[in-house]
């Protein structure tokens, strides 16, 4: 392990050749990122027709960008092709600086690396002679542009290197460059036939859709690529060495788009320069009942393990019939730092998707958005709608009227409840559909709202391809709006304070309670650590306040999804904060478990900072206590390990044993980080000493560095309370 | 049968093989200058006073019975410790946390529920382990619980200082996996220097305990300067080399986070004594390697 690269690992195991860790700290300090530049500097006007519709100038879009963009070769790398625009940083298409791309959903990469160009090309030409709508016969044509356009840019790059290789003197690059140029000849345009030419091909799909701003998750890495591994391996196609070099350029070109220390960009997000949704799924079963688990899923975790890139976020399905091989290999990575590596329960994964409702061939192909949120790969458009649940029950909380007893109080936090997934329902049946009303009976019709036609992630959308619809005009098989609370463990914990003080042994009523909790417990610092300290709240293994949880967590998984779908939207239910911790804050009063107002509370389904007063094994066996399949969207728990475990004899065994607890009490998803306080301290201070330390945030992991002062002192904050 | 508990240590990490629970019993009758648990020494609850966390409600006075608490008018809260007789009530009305009970008396029934919570995470490899003080100042609530982990077919330890008569080392025999056994020092002058009383007795029953074939991990607590010379080292190397069922030997390097503990239990401050570095610790592990 190179230390400028984890400066939480001491030593580790050396794989890697040089050239490609030299390349990995350039790009993770801002290397590439400084050659990032827009393509249409001075925001002026694409040279558009007037009156050109949306869809003809995103496919002239599309072709100025496969004849225009910058070429952005770097001698080292092993793969083609670049993205190199400023525009898609702010989730914009390059050349059409304002209107917006597409990200929170994953596409169908494997299915575009098995076809190639040709086989796409070939399967929508024969769409289109079926279809007699012109409209579906126009989006079509505009797919079959975008392949058009593809090929123009992987042209430009054949020739490129071809003329670097006339004049190149270096021996190792030559062989790189023709190397590159051997599998250009073959991908993307028809299907691979090696393990080399399938990570070029998978990486010219993923990167041209990046180049047109796009932000797709990746899927299944290893179940699109091991079988090709596996094959070159057999025949002596390949060493594994050389393929974890791949494998580690597919890495290192990923993180193109990262700031870097020394950048003051205007881009840069509070939320760290990694939060692109970039997501890998690795393990699982595959829908024919086959376990993923290859060559490939060693390499990927050996890579991450080694440079310690987390742009990806990935996460590994694990279940019932993972080997404790993979399941060590898992806690290995994660006891380096950094959070990068974080795993689904399958098993309940998949059983939530079943009780929801989607067909049992689908379930298995599962993959996720941005974060964690469950989705069908190359089938679903998502989106989501959270909430703050907290917000919600101290609106009931400081309503007029005082409620008598306990479960009146309960009621009153529900009928809330139930105001606020009307109002998201209202809010996606607003964003999906017209409502007309028939001039003569007055009876309103719901006609499907138009999005903007994208023809990239479509084309790589295997259900948008046979609807001949785009993906923001219900292309994709499943539209998904799901919803999502925060901060319910905090409205579990009120509810429980309340139960014991005001009802049970009437120490106070909930008026003068209201009223001290509106003053922030000015003058009432006793009755504040008593009831802070008097109770163990969810996240101890308590009996009382995990019942407490449990029905809050049912009571909302009933009512927010008592009804799946909003006309064709389906909205399942989901659990998140995502880091809203920081949003919610300054809405939310004082708590009645003795928590200030506006402090950052819990994140996820995790303990609120502070009120974990035992171990690990009670929060795991608190948060396990939950029936997840009633939160198809899914529902994590973040945990965070002190540095000092990895002195512990064989810290992987005892890490590995966790997991197999997590799998077997039926835990959903676990996101874990091995954190050093006192390190986050001093690279708050110090930056430039720790520039690529890397911390799990929510669903992504960040460059400590790359934070704002707001999300840094979170991170050191909940780091300091909850550390296990 | 009931006993006295100072703490339930559960997921821990560091009291033998895998994850484990670790319960803390009370009473020792070894008093080491560099003691990290020096709540473990009397048998009886003892008061912990962090006067830094004390919000001068007053409390406690109201609830003690004999009257040790006092809060001054501006907020100065005096512990006379002379009259405490541990019946911990203050400790219950205190929820600042400036008051903690050291010792709570449990039923072995009720330890062993709290242990049985991790079931799960023991697996083949991790389990309960009962530690002190010293455990054997409380050998049959001691027995009791070992009897009902091994009952649910979990892995034992017991962590002693060995300073108990052989009986009752022997009466634990068929309960116990592992035993974590504490050499401090090899000469004898040096151990009653350093912990009031002689290794005889703890010599005698290490190589009588190895005479019946039980696993037995040595650990030997060192602090730079006091038992941590070459000849220290040599020493525990020829004891460890004279037990035959020996898994392992382990240095346990000294930390100072029973300093704040004495303050707290208002004890008279022991010599801050230095904290082995890595070097420290490298030259422990090698002096006392094992072939």
């Amino acid at each position: 392990m190179n230390a400028n690269l984890n400066p939480m690992a001491g030593g580790g195991i050396h794989r890697l050749s040089e050239t490609t860790v030299r390349l990995a700290e350039k790009y993770l300090t801002g290397g590439f990122r400084a050659r990032l530049k827009e393509f249409e500097s001075g925001g002026q006007t694409p040279p558009f027709p007037a009156n050109s519709d949306i869809l003809f100038m995103q496919v002239e879009n599309v072709r100025r960008l496969a004849r225009e963009s910058r070429l952005e070769i770097v001698p080292e790398e092993r793969l083609a092709g670049a993205a190199p625009h400023l525009e898609a940083l702010r989730h914009c298409i390059p050349g059409m600086n304002g209107v917006s791309s597409i990200s929170h959903t994953t596409v169908d990469f494997g299915d575009a690396v098995r076809k190639g160009l040709s086989g796409l090309e070939r399967e929508i030409a024969g769409r289109v002679k079926k279809e007699s709508d012109p409209e579906k016969r126009r989006f079509l044509d505009a797919l079959l542009d975008v392949i058009a356009s593809m090929r123009i840019w992987i042209k430009r790059y054949v020739s490129e290197y071809r003329s670097r290789l006339k004049s190149e003197t270096n021996p190792e690059r030559v062989s790189v460059y023709r190397s590159i140029l051997s599998n250009l000849e073959r991908v993307p345009e028809n299907p691979p036939e090696t393990f080399a030419q399938a990570v070029q091909s998978f990486w010219s799909f993923f990167e041209f859709q990046r180049l047109c701003g796009n932000w797709s998750g990746l899927g299944r890495f290893d179940w699109i690529l091991g079988g090709y591994l596996e094959r070159d391996l057999e025949h002596g196609v390949i060493t594994l060495d050389e393929a974890r070099e791949l494998v580690a350029h597919f890495w290192i070109k990923g993180t193109e788009w990262c700031y870097g220390l020394r950048d003051g960009s205007p881009f840069r997000p509070g939320s760290g320069d990694a939060q692109t949704y970039q997501n890998i799924i690795l393990g699982g079963l595959t829908p024919e009942g086959k376990l993923v688990e290859n060559a490939v899923t060693h390499l990927v975790l050996d890579v991450i393990g080694e440079l310690h890139i987390s742009d990806y976020p990935v996460t590994v399905r694990i279940g019932g019939r993972t080997s404790e091989k993979l399941l060590r290999r898992i806690a290995e990575v994660q006891l380096l730092g950094g959070g990068i590596v974080s795993v689904y329960n399958e098993d309940i994964v998949m059983e939530g998707l079943r009780r929801f409702g989607y067909p049992e061939k689908e379930v298995p192909a599962f993959t996720n958005d941005g974060c964690w949120e469950i989705l069908i790969p190359g089938k679903t458009m998502f989106g989501y709608w959270p909430f703050d649940a907290l917000a919600v029950f101290q609106k009931a909380l400081f309503a007029e009227k005082t409620p008598e007893n306990f479960e009146e109080l309960y009621e009153a936090w529900l009928t809330r409840l139930k105001d606020t997934v009307q109002e998201f329902r209202r809010q996606v049946l607003t964003q999906f559909y017209r409502a007309e009303p028939d001039p003569v009976s007055g009876k309103v019709s719901f006609h499907r709202k138009s999005g903007a036609p994208d023809a990239v992630l479509s084309l790589l959308m295997p259900s948008c391809r046979r609807t001949a619809r785009s993906y923001r005009n219900f292309g994709a098989r499943y539209v998904v709006k799901a919803i999502h609370a925060g901060g319910l463990p905090d409205v579990a914990n009120s509810l429980y304070a309340i139960r014991k003080f005001v009802y049970e042994e009437k120490r106070i009523s909930l008026e003068e309670l209201a009223g001290i909790l509106r003053d922030d417990w000015m003058g009432h610092e006793k009755l504040r650590l008593e009831l802070a300290t008097r109770l163990f709240y969810y996240g101890n293994d308590d009996p009382g306040a995990d019942a407490m949880m449990k029905r809050v967590f049912e009571d909302y998984a009933r009512i927010a999804g008592r009804r799946k779908r909003v006309r064709e939207v389906l909205t399942p239910v989901g659990i998140s904060t995502f880091g809203r911790e920081i949003q919610f804050a300054p809405n939310r009063f004082a708590t009645a478990f003795g928590k200030h107002a506006h402090e950052y509370l819990a994140s996820n389904l995790s303990p609120t900072p502070g009120t974990d007063r035992k171990p690990l094994s009670a929060v795991l066996n608190s948060y396990c206590k939950m029936d997840f399949t009633l939160t198809p969207n899914g529902c994590p728990l973040d945990i965070r390990l002190s540095a000092g475990i990895r002195k512990v004899p064989d810290a992987a065994g005892i890490l590995c044993r966790m997991l197999r607890v997590f799998l077997e009490k039926g835990g959903f998803y676990l996101q874990v980080d091995t954190v050093d306080p006192e390190m986050l301290k001093a690279a708050k201070k110090d930056p430039d000493r720790f520039p690529n330390l890397v911390v799990r945030i929510s669903g992504w992991s960040a460059r400590f560095a790359s934070l704002s002062e707001e999300w840094q002192d979170m991170i050191i904050r909940r780091t300091a309370l909850e550390t296990l | 049968m009931t006993g006295m508990v100072f703490d339930i240590a559960r997921f821990s990490l560091h009291d033998g093989p895998g994850i484990r629970t670790t319960v803390f019993l009370k009473g020792c009758p070894l008093r080491c200058v560099w003691c990290h648990n020096p709540e473990s020494w009397k048998r009886g609850t003892e008061i912990f006073f962090d006067p830094s966390k004390c919000i001068g409600c007053g409390d406690c006075g109201n609830v003690c019975p004999e009257k040790c608490h006092r809060t001054n008018v501006g907020g100065r809260h005096l512990f006379r410790r002379g009259k405490c007789t541990g019946c911990g009530k203050c400790a219950d009305a205190c929820f600042s946390g400036a008051l903690k009970k050291a010792g709570v008396r449990m039923t072995a029934g009720e330890v062993w529920a709290e242990a049985a919570r991790d079931r799960a995470y023991y697996g083949e490899t991790g389990g309960l382990t009962v530690s002190g003080g010293e455990p054997l100042f409380q050998p049959e609530f001691t027995r009791e619980l070992l009897k009902m982990a091994r009952a649910a077919g979990v892995h034992t330890c017991l962590e002693t200082c060995g300073s108990v008569p052989w009986e009752t080392l022997r009466g634990l025999l068929p309960y116990v996996d592992l035993w974590r056994y504490d050499v401090k020092a090899a000469d004898g002058e040096k151990h009653r220097k350093l912990t009031g009383v002689s290794n005889e007795r703890i010599l005698d029953n290490l190589a009588r305990l190895d005479g019946t074939g039980a696993e037995i991990e040595l650990r030997c607590p060192l602090v730079p300067g006091l038992n941590d010379a070459p000849e220290d080292l040599s020493g525990l190397r020829r004891i460890a080399r004279s037990i035959r069922h020996l898994k392992r030997i382990e240095p346990e390097p000294y930390h100072p986070f029973g300093k704040a503990k004495e303050l707290f239990l208002g004890r008279r401050k022991s010599p801050a004594w230095p904290v082995p570095g890595e070097n420290e610790l490298e030259r422990y592990r090698a002096s006392l390697k094992m072939e």
